[in-house]
């Protein structure tokens, strides 16, 4: 950290192209275009940042547009803004409350998805708390995955300790009325897990220990070692006791 | 050289694990990526394990998981060299090797005053097969070759190790962990041992 301090601050105020480079603190409020590596303590973009290059920071925030061709390293990741990453996203902390395309794979402890995520590759974390909307490509790897639907979301498999999709208790008036994303409900093919309580969810087959099926889902097999739950509205094609 | 493969529900069912637990030692790395193998089956798509490795591994992690954390478990079956620098004298008072190794070290002239993980590595799995017999000291001077000239390309890789002999002559080979190969009828394969398990019985040994 120290040596960190005697790094150069890197401000961006009008259109700009810079090399990339070591620094310490970062902040786009222009429009910058960075052509290679960037090492920083922490980052803000609360304008336009095109990056060629790994970007590794303590900490970034990204308000306003961001594209990076290359991985991005940080203990502390927040987008409010707009973002694509073409390449992995590792982050013990990662916080999405505007939109976030990850075309790699994307490792942290902490997610916090209330906007809108859609990632290419694997997902491990240990909480993955989405209320917004969710697109996982890969394999979805938590300890606890609690979803609350709002528009509809999926991923290709899902295993993990704790495993939670249910709808929001009243549809909130702004994604019923701007009517996008379809209703909310979950797909995905598998579903792995210790604790599953599931709600609107479309799935193949569901494997664990205790297992509810609530009103919505649609499920082609159920096998569970202890206890299982079926809803009336709910649709199970054949359940097994293993 | 097809390895017996074994379902995740039949490994569930044998070992008494939860998803969960798979799970969280997947995402702990405790359990390698490459040992989940995808397959079509008559339901879809599932997931196989090669049998002898994850069995002998899960009963790894349950047997130590009382003494070690899953983090420090995690830090032994990862393939990855850490930092320990040991001189000769120390590899003997700790019991890591045995003089015998060394003089073949000496003599292959790559005798050093300090030895880094890697080349603690490379006399421990030359000082076991030379002990069990499985290779001939003429053998271990070819091991010592390979090791040293090799070995670092599979940094933070799996990899195994392969003794080949065709009409007594020997080679040796690294090899990627699990690669498929085929040889002509005059060829024995006399051993062929995945690097990560040295480095597992290394690691505990050093820590």
């Amino acid at each position: 950290m120290e040596e960190r301090n005697k790094r150069n601050d890197l401000n961006v105020s009008g259109i700009s192209q810079t090399a990339g480079g070591n620094f310490h603190r970062v902040s786009i409020d222009g429009m910058a275009k960075v052509n290679g590596n960037l090492d920083c303590t922490s980052m803000e973009v609360n304008g336009t940042l095109k990056m060629h290059g790994a970007l590794s920071s303590e900490s970034a925030t990204i308000n306003g547009m961001c594209t990076l061709n290359g991985p991005l390293t940080s203990s502390r990741v927040r987008v409010d803004g707009l973002t694509t990453i073409n390449g992995d996203l590792h982050s013990p902390e990662l916080e999405v409350n505007g939109k976030c395309t990850v075309r790699g794979r994307v490792d942290g402890e902490r997610i916090d998805i209330g906007g809108v995520i859609d990632i290419e590759g694997d997902v491990q974390c240990e909480s993955l708390n989405v209320r917004g909307n969710i697109k996982i490509s890969g394999l979805l790897n938590a300890g606890t995955v609690e979803i609350r639907l709002h528009t509809s979301s999926s991923a290709k498999e899902i295993g993990g300790e704790r495993i939670d999709i249910r709808r929001k208790e009243q549809q909130n008036g702004f994604w019923k009325s701007i009517g996008l994303g379809g209703t909310p409900s979950f797909k995905t093919s598998l579903i792995e897990g210790d604790e599953i309580v599931l709600e609107d969810t479309e799935a193949d087959i569901v494997r664990g220990s205790n297992i509810f099926i609530g009103r919505g889902c649609n499920i082609r097999l159920v096998e569970y070692s202890g206890e299982l739950e079926v809803d009336q509205d709910a649709k199970v094609g054949s359940s097994q006791r293993i | 050289m097809t390895d017996d493969l074994i379902s995740k529900k039949e490994l569930l069912d044998l070992t008494g694990i939860s998803y969960g637990q798979l799970y969280r030692w997947k995402r702990k790395n405790l359990i390698p990526e490459e040992w989940f193998i995808r397959k079509s089956s008559y339901t879809g798509q599932e997931t196989f394990f090669p049998k002898q490795q994850i069995l002998l591994r899960i009963d790894k992690i349950l047997n130590m998981k009382d003494g070690l954390s899953l983090d420090e478990l995690a830090d032994v079956f990862s393939p990855t060299l850490g930092e320990v620098e040991m001189s000769a004298q120390q590899l003997l008072e700790r019991n890591i090797v045995s003089q015998i190794s060394l003089d073949l070290l000496k003599e292959a002239g790559r005798e050093q005053p300090l030895y880094a993980l890697e080349q603690i590595m490379m006399l421990y799995v030359l000082d076991k097969l030379l002990m069990s017999g499985d290779i001939t000291r003429q053998e271990g001077a070819l091991l010592i070759e390979v090791m040293s000239e090799h070995y670092y390309r599979f940094t933070g890789k799996p990899s195994e190790l392969v003794l080949i002999r065709k009409m007594g002559v020997p080679s040796f080979m690294l090899i990627t962990a699990g690669t498929e190969f085929y040889f002509d009828n005059g060829v024995k394969v006399v051993l062929r041992q995945p690097m990560g398990t040295f480095m597992e019985e290394l690691k505990l040994k050093l820590g």
